[in-house]
């Protein structure tokens, strides 16, 4: 019924009014252009069924108005059905993709995308824009923004990037295009840049870059609207960090501490693993340290921060990738119960591309100076033939020649430190003659190092820096051929013996050297004259006072002594020794009297008369 | 320093957008990347770089003029450097990318400096909000990689 009643009417008044020829059909092709741009897209495309004569018209229609508001309409309502919103995103891009397909016109008044898509679509959104900047096109707008900007949302996905590689190619390929016919336009021919007076991005990724390039190319272009590009705006711009090369982030992440690096792990995919080639390894727990001082009558506290941080340790030494260590440093509360994990560590560093190695393991008794409940972790030597052995035997084949430096981690290890570590001086002697370019060496609190023999057979150590401290039962120490620079040693009385080290410098002395100064100092006299640095913290300052001043100390700059005195008559002998340092600069004298300490810091600039 | 030289070699690099900057070569030469180039290929008078731009580059000049003057003091250095390294993160990172590429070691360990001290002591989604970075975990995926970091999670704050 209700058909009969609409048609009626209409056929009248069609009667009625214009009751002539299909005039229409008979318009030129470009006026019925004009009509049809003055349609939607869709309508356009609707009069392709109208006749023959409209069958191909509206693909050169010049308004490509891309508009979807019902889908975006029903994609809010929905806005939380992902599948929803891939099957409406599918449409809008097929749609879009067929146009521009068929479209024959070289000129497009308007371009306009506006749908709710992301760089997942960015292969088809690419494809548009070539579409569009290879014709006369005047005025374009690509509006994405996506559900989650609409509703001030965290993103799920990456706003679609406007890189300048499209752009590079558009203008490479109108380049080819017309190089051969307008070779003399050729710098700004390319189509798409030249009419277009109107630019619009709604929640694009377009850099600065980009937008000076489009100013720069095209001569007319009045208006440019960017909205929402996080490229542009600082404080919002896009993830570059994650584009960066793995090497730089492993960089990045090695400045910081081993925990924070982790935490990256949860970032994104890009960071899951990227943390387990840091190369420093600095296992610092300071926090729990504090906390079992507190508490340093619980033993089972102790117990469970020890198992924490030997997991922490366990689990990352488990799951670290890289081949190069710069540092790695193990600082707790732990000892010879402890042996199989720390064992381990070690392993696992020394096969490694290692460059400081410090092992510091004073116990709580150490700190509060009582007695120890456990024996302090003792590094065996079995351990460096144990990965001595496994270096050769996966080296031995193709190496052969290399063999007997090859080991990864010896090759590299500039820095080592032991404290409180039961180390000989047999193990140490390994790491002098296997480490090609050790430099420093720090070791405290051993009570196991008794004889330690620095020597260089052949050509000179090149270990610069040696420090011996607290090593309760230390006898004798030889030092032979060695490029040391410094050389301190604070402990008990020891058999020290030093040739042939031409550029030692500085020499720090504290405690009982020998029985006698007497016995001591003549063995010095070799590298007297060289030393730049002396300190001396030693009692009976008298018999080596006098023999220093029978010495000349040609290059002495500083010179500080700590020591002990009945009275303060032997004082005015330090005169003479200014005198046998021609320019000490820096003079340091601590005397402890019986009964009181005086203190005398006396720092003369040039000494000059004589 | 260099008056005592007979004369100075200049070098002419060429940058991604085809601008070319004539620098001596005493300050090209810092770069590992340029110093291979010039021993390798001879006497080429045109040095291309095709992954530095030339806003990047006038930047890296400005610090290898800084850097090849052996009359700056270590502390001037240092306020040298800190100050050079006061940019926008967005091109902090450019310039890293070309520091990488033309293997500047101290200026590429002073921009890696910078982005490590802006992400210490952070929550990983301070992190994330700062570079942008897109959490593409899924919760439960997210919640089994905290569980075996454990450690590392302990004591930070959810934001």
């Amino acid at each position: 019924m209700g058909k009969k009643i609409r048609h009626v009417p209409r056929q009248v008044q069609n009667k009625d009014d214009h009751n002539f020829e299909d005039w229409i059909s008979l318009l030129p092709d470009e006026v019925l252009i004009l009509i049809l741009s003055l349609l939607s897209v869709k309508e356009a495309a609707v009069t392709s069924i109208l006749s023959r004569r409209w069958r191909y018209v509206w693909e050169s229609i010049t308004r490509l108005d891309f508009d979807a508001k019902e889908a975006l309409v029903k994609i809010d309502r929905n806005h939380n059905d992902r599948d929803f919103l891939e099957i409406e995103r599918r449409k809008y891009v097929n749609w879009v993709n067929q146009v521009v397909r068929l479209h024959k016109g070289q000129t497009i008044e308007e371009f306009r995308v506006s749908f709710d898509l992301g760089n997942s679509s960015k292969w088809d959104i690419d494809k548009w824009l070539k579409f569009v900047l290879t014709r006369r096109v005047y005025q374009l707008s690509l509006d994405l923004s996506m559900d989650a900007d609409r509703r001030g949302i965290r993103h799920f996905e990456k706003p679609y990037t406007f890189s300048a590689d499209i752009l590079n190619e558009i203008k490479a390929t109108s380049f080819e295009n017309l190089s051969s016919k307008y070779s003399i336009m050729r710098h700004c021919s390319f189509m798409g840049f030249r009419c277009l007076k109107a630019l619009c991005f709604r929640c694009v990724n377009v850099s600065g870059d980009v937008l000076e390039c489009f100013l720069s190319d095209c001569p007319v272009l009045e208006r440019l609207y960017v909205r929402s590009s996080p490229k542009l705006d600082d404080h919002n711009f896009e993830d570059w960090i994650s584009l960066l090369p793995d090497e730089v982030l492993i960089l990045i992440l090695s400045l910081l501490s081993v925990k924070e690096a982790a935490v990256t792990s949860i970032l994104s995919r890009r960071w899951r693993y990227v943390w387990e080639s840091i190369t420093r390894l600095d296992f610092d727990a300071k926090e729990a340290l504090v906390k079992i001082d507190r508490n340093h009558n619980d033993r089972d506290f102790l117990e469970i921060e020890r198992r924490k941080y030997v997991n922490w340790v366990n689990q990352v030494v488990r799951l670290h990738k890289g081949q190069t260590i710069e540092e790695f440093r193990v600082s707790f509360d732990l000892g010879n119960s402890s042996k199989w994990d720390i064992d381990k560590w070690l392993k696992f560093v020394l096969t490694r591309r290692v460059y400081q190695l410090s092992l510091d393991l004073s116990m709580d008794a150490d700190r509060r100076g009582i007695r120890h409940f456990e024996k302090p972790y003792t590094f065996s030597a079995d351990i460096l033939n144990e990965i001595k052995a496994t270096s050769f035997e996966n080296l031995s084949s193709k190496y052969s020649i290399m063999r007997h430096c090859s080991f990864m981690g010896f090759r590299c290890l500039k820095a080592l430190c032991f404290r409180c570590v039961n180390v000989s001086g047999d193990v140490l002697e390994c790491f002098l003659s296997d480490c090609p370019v050790l430099e420093r060496l720090y070791v405290r609190s051993s009570p196991k190092l008794v004889h330690f023999k620095v020597a260089g057979s052949g050509p000179p150590l090149v270990l610069k820096y040696l420090e011996i401290c607290c090593c309760l039962n230390i006898k004798s120490m030889v030092i032979s051929n060695v490029n040391l620079v410094a050389l301190i040693y604070k402990g008990h009385k020891i058999r020290l013996l030093l040739e042939n080290v031409p550029l030692l410098v500085e020499l720090s002395i504290s405690g009982l050297v020998s029985n006698s100064l007497n016995k001591f100092f003549p063995r010095l006299s070799c590298c007297l004259s060289q030393l730049q640095t002396l300190k001396l913290n030693a009692p009976m300052y008298e018999e080596f006072s006098g023999f220093l001043m029978s010495r000349e100390l040609s290059s002495l700059k500083t010179f500080v002594l700590h020591s002990m005195a009945l009275d303060d008559r032997c004082l005015l002998g330090y005169a003479s020794l200014i005198k046998a340092s021609p320019i000490l600069k820096k003079f340091v004298l601590q005397v402890i009297f019986l009964l009181h300490i005086i203190s005398l810091n006396f720092i003369s600039t040039v000494y000059s008369s004589s | 320093m260099a008056t005592t030289t007979t004369e100075t070699k200049m070098l002419t690099l060429c940058t991604s957008d085809k601008q070319q900057f004539q620098i001596e070569e005493t300050i090209a030469l810092q770069a590992v990347t340029i110093r291979n180039m010039v021993e390798d290929e001879c006497a080429s008078n045109v040095i291309p770089l095709p992954n530095v731009n030339s806003k990047i580059m006038i930047q890296i000049i400005e610090y290898l003029k800084k850097h090849v003057d052996s009359s700056v003091s270590k502390e001037d250095m240092e306020k040298f450097d800190s100050a050079f390294v006061e940019k926008k993160l967005s091109e902090i990172f450019d310039i890293i990318l070309a520091a990488n590429y033309l293997n500047i070691k101290n200026l590429l360990d002073i921009c890696c400096q910078r982005v490590a001290d802006v992400m210490k002591n952070k929550s990983p989604e301070w992190v994330r909000r700062t570079f942008n970075i897109v959490n593409d975990f899924t919760a439960e995926e997210e919640a089994k990689i905290r569980k075996e970091h454990e450690w590392a999670f302990e004591g930070v704050d959810e934001d």
